[in-house]
């Protein structure tokens, strides 16, 4: 073969490779706005079937979501957001690519405004820049976040584009761990106690919460004196042995939860056989399901693992078993991810229909949390099997969901209203609405 | 007297693509228009399929405005590349400089310090990777390897817990929207342009980009030449830190971190080898971040779905790489000069 004919091969392959990835990774993406013909059979395919299939609001938005991420919750949200919200009230979303910084962030919303775009809802910046910049532009602004050092401002009405804020309920979520260590914890506390903190140095609301609650759990449960402040041990970048009055083994070690770093640093401690319990602040279980299994052997020992996670990994979390029965996992605490998108939506459409200030809360923007499932074992895995998934396209927040978070299909509905029905919204609330 | 006429007449000769394409890129000339025929195609064809919105004042003007960052960076590590030199450290520098910048103005409340200590900071750190490189003769890709480390960590350590320090929004907005940004960006740019194509300075980095041993026996200094190169460099990715605080009034763990990717794909795309050699440019960088930038921006406006627009963007990327690879020649060539 010629040498040019290689080089042309190479330049052929190469373009046919990325046009053959780009087609594995979006099966089928239609960028026009589909008939109501269409709408109702989308919306009809999903969990929902729309009652008022035909009751689509007749004016038009467009909402650009910038994304921090590129996992599998982001191509759930995508879908869900374009192919079954977007034609249910008349929606189109306009996706960033991952953004890897604020300046990203930016770049992408000014796009967006040049594309005629109403609201951003923002996952990755989240702060009064990119607010002031949607309110220059008459855009509605809305996070994934809750209130934190670095934006503050936005919940004290810096920006009259903010309508307000979704994330986690942490205080749940910590709650859930604390109850749960309390519960299933020794008397003595011999085991030992190993909790990875993960990004809580770095400010990441969630795992301050987890390892806050989790080290408070274990102060009241054995009548603990630390020697150092809680909130310390929680924010320090460095691993720190827990000093207590009473000799109990508790270890805190921070850090990214990556192959690179973090793992080699969890392992060795692991290893040690001296931590019944390993309570990850991340989705850490499938990292380390086997350094976990290999100790139990050596040491013939059950230890106990503690970890956030998602919905679709933890049925076969729970089935993984060692040689003595043992799960690799113990308790996971999973985020819906419809619901949380879901009511992103709902605050960004209430505010479009309705005026930012339909969203305030005594004249201030506000946030609302949704709560993560807590799943204690595989048949609580296996209720949730097929729901917010890909494959079957099954959403848990469906239209009886959303319409009871939206003003236009409830009048009186305010922000506290909201809460509420978040508030409600737990592992049972959902089995209930998915076995309806 | 017949046969010889029939000799004489001349045969049209007829080339192969691969002739056309070689002879193409033979022409130094051609190989610098390229990049500029690209963006303005670029241009030409997403306004015609947005019906002329393209083309608005503030399409255009925001797609200046996000490349200045990059192209203020691609600018001045133009001239580390030229001689044949890499350095992969720049976004860690941009991170550490803005930083130290951010911490001058919140201490005092002064623009001036914000701007001077990004810059000094920037250049000092640049200048330290380099004599690293000269003293213990590493080359500059291993130092910017091991120095990005320290300098990201020393960053992190810096900006703490909060993940983020903000300036006040009303000094950030000054300088963004006022006169400073582009007077700032445009002045670099032509300094660094005389600099590098109108003195001695710029022909002696891509002779000794061509070919050092050539270049080191007609009685060059490479150390002299690289000094100067990272000099020029580390202002530009001073500069560009400023132009980053003051885009989002802050500086963040994120800040700089895939700028020395960005900048390579930008002087890829503009048409310059991150080799160096005799047909770099300094403004390679800045036309190709023009050309990515524009591409995002028409892509979005014509609708196309992100997935679409990360392998359009690809295809175009090896179209281009394709056209401009070269590879080096042993000895300088005619137009070396």
């Amino acid at each position: 073969m010629k040498k040019s004919t290689k080089k042309l091969m190479a330049l052929l392959l190469a373009i046919l490779m990325l046009v053959a990835l780009t087609a594995c990774s979006e099966q089928k993406t239609e960028t026009e706005t589909p008939s109501s013909e269409q709408r109702a059979e989308t919306a009809g395919s999903g969990s929902a079937k729309p009652e008022e299939a035909n009751a689509v609001p007749e004016k038009s938005y467009t909402i650009g979501v910038a994304e921090a991420q590129a996992i599998e919750d982001v191509t759930i949200r995508h879908e869900y957001y374009e192919k079954y919200l977007g034609p249910l009230y008349n929606v189109k979303f306009i996706f960033s690519e991952r953004l890897e910084d604020d300046n990203a962030t930016k770049a992408f919303i000014e796009n967006c405004i040049d594309m005629g775009a109403d609201a951003i809802i923002d996952f990755k910046s989240c702060n009064s820049t990119m607010a002031k910049l949607c309110e220059e532009n008459n855009l509605v602004y809305v996070i994934n976040s809750v209130p934190r050092s670095t934006n503050y401002d936005l919940y004290e009405g810096v920006s009259s584009a903010f309508a307000g804020g979704v994330a986690g309920n942490m205080p749940v979520t910590g709650s859930y761990i604390a109850d749960w260590l309390t519960e299933n914890s020794s008397e003595d506390g011999s085991e030992g106690f190993l909790i990875s903190s993960c990004m809580a140095s770095t400010g990441v609301v969630e795992h301050i919460e987890i390892t806050t609650r989790a080290l408070e759990a274990l102060q009241k449960k054995y009548g603990l004196t630390y020697t150092q402040e809680i909130g310390s041990i929680v924010m320090s970048p460095d691993p720190v042995i827990v000093e207590n009055d009473k000799g109990i083994n508790i270890y805190v070690y921070p850090g990214s939860p990556n192959r690179d770093t973090w793992l080699p640093g969890i392992v060795p401690l692991l290893t040690t056989g001296n931590y019944g319990f390993f309570i990850s602040c991340a989705e850490t279980y499938d990292t380390t399901a086997n350094v976990v299994d290999e100790v139990e052997r050596a040491k013939n020992i059950d230890i106990k693992v503690v970890s956030l996670g998602a919905m679709s990994s933890a049925s076969l979390a729970f089935s993984n078993q060692d040689v003595h029965g043992n799960v690799s996992v113990d308790l996971v605490i999973a985020t819906c991810s419809t619901a949380q998108s879901g009511t992103l939506f709902a605050v960004t459409y209430n505010a479009l229909t309705n005026g930012v200030e339909s969203q305030y809360i005594d004249g201030l923007p506000t946030y609302y949390t949704v709560n993560k499932l807590r799943l204690a074992g595989l048949g609580e895995a296996e209720t949730l099997k097929g729901w917010d998934t890909m494959q079957t396209k099954n959403w848990i927040a469906d239209q009886e969901f959303i319409d009871q978070l939206l003003i236009i299909k409830n009048p009186d509905l305010d922000p506290a209203g909201m809460k509420e029905f978040l508030a409600s919204i737990d592992y049972d609330a959902i089995v209930e609405m998915i076995s309806r | 007297m017949t046969n010889l006429t029939v000799s004489e007449k001349k045969t049209p000769v007829i080339l192969s693509a691969k002739d056309k394409i070689a002879i193409l890129r033979a022409n130094r000339y051609a190989m610098m228009i390229l990049p500029f025929i690209v963006l303005a195609l670029t241009v030409v064809i997403f306004g015609l399929l947005t019906s002329g919105r393209f083309f608005r004042t503030s399409v255009l003007l925001g797609i200046l405005s996000q490349t200045v960052i990059i192209g203020t960076c691609a600018t001045g590590v133009a001239f580390i590349y030229s001689n044949g030199n890499l350095d992969i450290s720049i976004g860690a520098v941009m991170g550490f400089s803005a930083t130290i910048g951010v911490l001058a103005y919140n201490s005092t409340g002064s623009p001036i310090l914000l701007v001077a200590v990004s810059i000094a900071t920037a250049t000092a750190l640049m200048l330290f990777n380099c004599t690293l490189g000269i003293v213990f003769r590493i080359p500059t890709i291993t130092v910017a390897i091991i120095v990005t480390q320290i300098y990201s960590s020393i960053t992190t350590l810096m900006i703490g817990g909060a993940g983020s320090i903000y300036i006040d929004s009303d000094t950030g907005s000054m300088l963004q929207t006022g006169p400073f940004r582009y007077t700032a960006f445009f002045a670099y740019f032509l300094l660094c342009i005389v600099i590098y194509h109108f003195t001695s300075v710029g022909r002696t980095l891509r002779f000794i980009g061509g070919n050092e041993n050539c270049a080191v026996q007609a009685g060059m200094s490479r150390n002299r030449e690289t000094y100067i190169s990272f000099l020029v460099a580390g202002i530009g990715v001073g500069l560009a830190a400023v132009f980053n605080v003051i885009n989002v009034n802050a500086v963040t763990l994120d800040t700089g971190g895939s700028m020395g990717m960005n900048v390579m794909l930008a002087t890829v795309l503009g048409g310059m080898s991150i080799f160096g050699g005799s047909k770099s440019n300094c403004y390679a960088g800045f036309v190709g971040a023009l050309t990515v930038s524009a591409l995002n921006r028409g892509l979005l406006m014509v609708g196309v779905p992100t997935a679409y627009i990360q392998s359009i963007r690809g295809v175009v990327f090896l179209i281009l790489v394709f056209l401009n690879f070269e590879r080096q020649r042993l000895l300088p060539g005619r137009d070396q000069f």
